[in-house]
């Protein structure tokens, strides 16, 4: 099974809504030799990509996106095991929360795994995290770098108060702050006007930034 | 809340429960039926439709806005848009059926409703779905991290393992060790044991000796009262004979008595020494002592055995006068030279006897009386201080044989310790013997008892 043909089919089966093929799909290409790192960024990403490509052209709904998302998020917990198996995790600690809700947390666990795979230490706290709890983790474990996500408008004052409340609890000392998600896809400046140290489109370019901007 | 939109709309639209709404071809809101407005909490009256849509619903709209009035539908799309709606805090997909009207100027968008309580169950969905993929991540992760902590602990076990036994094999060589050392331990104290026992042995053996000696003594100087008596009678009696006291003696009488009083005075001289040895030996021997000048001494000692020398035929001198003054008892030292002389006479056959006084690096008396006889071979001389030992020599007389008491020596020693000094002897066979006395310039303290050896 070649990366492409695993695409397609993987995509089929999601919007098909049959976990139990999309699963299968995943473990075929798995046994084909497709590392980890190929399905997220060759299967899962380009699929969800391709998911709201599909919702812009109106051939499918908001039900299907989020039966699409659904699967993929299992799909991706099904390769936990595989994900963390022997690392190390010595490299740069990485916090993520996600300031939406849950529907919208995957493309930030995807960055996180990606990071993961890389050597990162990550630990993503999802979405609902209140402010001040993220505060308190972020200067008791002292991390490289804490990555916020956002998908639309109305959350980004959250994104904005947990920026400014890490840096006011940790004056000179804060992390590196990366922020993402859909909401800043069509604002280049948001980002740096909401606080932020960097931002990303993707998974593929979150992972090069940071490590271009952590050096450990 | 803008109410102008509304007379115009038919009751039947204005009771539907879901949005309703039409649009210019530009997409202005030209009207609605009132139910948006009061589901975002704003007006949308006379506004273009795209300010209360999100970024990527603007695009829907423009795609639907630039169809071509009448098209039939796509069979590829959904019959319904969905559309994100931007509230005041809030962003929510919203299905409209498009539908223009017949001269194509008026999109009308009608709202597919849904029972608002089916967003609930899919955010519900959506939540109980993603917390299962993040604890899943949490596991999955904390399961990696317990494995690594595992085998680190596996690999500690293992090293420990390795050290226990390392630690087993040094406890088992240092158990072995700890049994030598004990068996060592109990070597030791079975000598110290045997050496107790031997020393016990040692000192009753030295009780046991100490008690014979002065038994010995004690027997001595009663011996010798006893035998002193009888003695003196013996020799009173034979000068009162030689006297012709009691009548004139024949000449074979005279050589009797001769004979008779001759070993008299043996037997006095003997009981006189084992008298002197007793003393010695029971620390009575007091000494006297005085300013003594050896040579003058020495010279009057040869002055009274110058008869003997001249009926032995022997040459007897002093040699290289020094004047050597040494505090000490006259009588004892006397008795010391009278018995070295006498001695050098008696053995030496003849030979010349020379008398040597000299200083000691000490500052006191060395005395040497050496003679040119037969010498004592070296197996001998380790003895002759000895009590009772006499030499055997080769042209042994009779009378030469039965002079002396065979205790002059041993006496002669024991006396020059007394004085704090020391004797001994030196000899070459064939050519002569030395006899060495020396003594202290004063006698030490402690000098006059009887076991009391000389410092060296």
């Amino acid at each position: 099974m070649t990366l492409d043909e695993a695409r397609e089919r993987y995509l089929a089966a999601v919007l098909e809504g049959s976990r139990r093929t999309a699963f299968g799909v995943v473990d075929e290409a798995f046994h084909a030799g497709i590392g980890l790192r190929e399905l997220y960024l060759g299967v899962f990403q380009p699929a969800m990509r391709d998911i709201g490509r599909l919702w812009q052209e109106n051939r499918i709904t908001v039900a299907d996106e989020h039966l699409a998302t659904a699967i993929t998020q299992a799909a991706m917990a099904r390769l936990y095991d595989e994900l963390f198996r022997g690392g190390g995790a010595a490299g740069p600690l990485l916090i993520a929360a996600c300031a939406d809700t849950e529907r919208h947390e995957l493309g930030l666990r995807m960055i996180c795994d990606v990071l993961e795979m890389e050597g990162w230490d990550t630990v993503f706290l999802g979405a609902t995290v209140p402010v001040e709890d993220l505060v308190a983790m972020v200067r008791e474990r002292r991390p490289h770098v804490v990555a916020l996500s956002a998908s639309i408008a109305p959350h980004l004052p959250r994104v904005r108060a947990t920026i400014d409340a890490i840096r006011e609890a940790m004056p000179g000392a804060a992390p590196l702050i990366a922020v993402g998600g859909r909401a800043f896809a069509d604002d280049p400046g948001l980002a740096e006007r909401l606080g932020a140290d960097l931002t990303a489109a993707d998974a593929v370019q979150a992972a090069r930034l940071l490590k271009e901007r952590v050096s450990v | 809340m803008t109410s102008a939109t509304t007379p115009g709309l038919p009751p039947v639209l204005r009771a539907f429960p879901g949005a309703v709404l039409a649009l210019d071809r530009a997409g202005m809101v030209l009207e609605s039926n009132g139910y948006l407005e009061r589901a975002l909490e704003r007006g949308v009256g006379g506004q273009p439709f795209a300010t209360v849509l999100d970024p990527a619903s603007r695009r829907k709209l423009d795609a639907i806005l630039a169809r071509e009035p009448r098209a039939g539908q796509d069979p590829a799309a959904v019959p319904a848009w969905e559309l994100m709606l931007a509230g005041r805090d809030t962003l929510e997909p919203r299905s409209f059926y498009p539908v223009w009207d017949d001269g194509g100027d008026r999109l009308w968008l009608v709202e597919c409703p849904r029972d608002p309580r089916f967003d609930a169950l899919y955010e519900e969905l959506a939540a109980v779905n993603s917390e299962q993929a993040n604890t899943q991540r949490q596991l999955a992760k904390e399961k990696a991290r317990l494995a690594r902590a595992l085998a680190e602990l596996e690999r500690e076990l293992t090293e420990n393992e390795r050290l226990s036994r390392a630690l087993q094999g040094q406890n088992e060589e240092m158990e072995a060790q700890n049994q030598e050392l004990l068996a060592m331990t109990e070597e030791l104290h079975a000598g110290q044991d045997q050496l107790l026992a031997t020393n016990q042995q040692l000192e009753r053996r030295t009780r046991e000796l100490q008690i014979a000696l002065n038994a010995r003594s004690r027997f001595y100087s009663a011996m010798n009262h006893e035998l002193r008596t009888p003695i003196n009678a013996v020799m009173g009696y034979n000068d009162l004979l030689l006297a012709e006291v009691y009548g004139s003696l024949s000449e074979q009488q005279e050589l009797a008595v001769e004979r008779s009083q001759r070993a008299a005075r043996h037997l006095r001289e003997l009981v006189d020494d084992v008298l002197d040895l007793s003393r010695l030996e029971l620390g009575k021997a007091e000494l006297a002592t005085q300013d003594v000048d050896a040579a003058a001494l020495v010279d009057d000692m040869l002055d009274t055995l110058r008869p003997v020398a001249a009926q032995a035929g022997a040459e007897m001198r002093r040699v290289d006068g020094e004047p050597v003054r040494v505090v000490t008892d006259p009588r004892r030292l006397r008795q010391i030279v009278l018995n070295l002389l006498s001695n050098a006479l008696k053995y030496g056959q003849g030979a010349p006897v020379w008398a040597r006084v000299a200083r000691g690096a000490d500052g006191g008396l060395v005395l040497e009386v050496t003679d040119g006889g037969p010498g004592i071979p070296q197996e001998d001389l380790g003895r002759i201080f000895d009590e009772f030992v006499q030499l055997a020599r080769e042209d042994n007389t009779e009378s030469a044989g039965r002079d002396g008491t065979g205790l002059g020596l041993s006496i002669a020693r024991r006396m020059a310790h007394a004085l704090g000094g020391t004797l001994e002897a030196a000899s070459t066979v064939g050519v002569g013997s030395t006899f060495r006395l020396t003594l202290p310039p004063a006698p030490p303290l402690a000098a006059g008892r009887p076991n009391d050896h000389p410092r060296s």
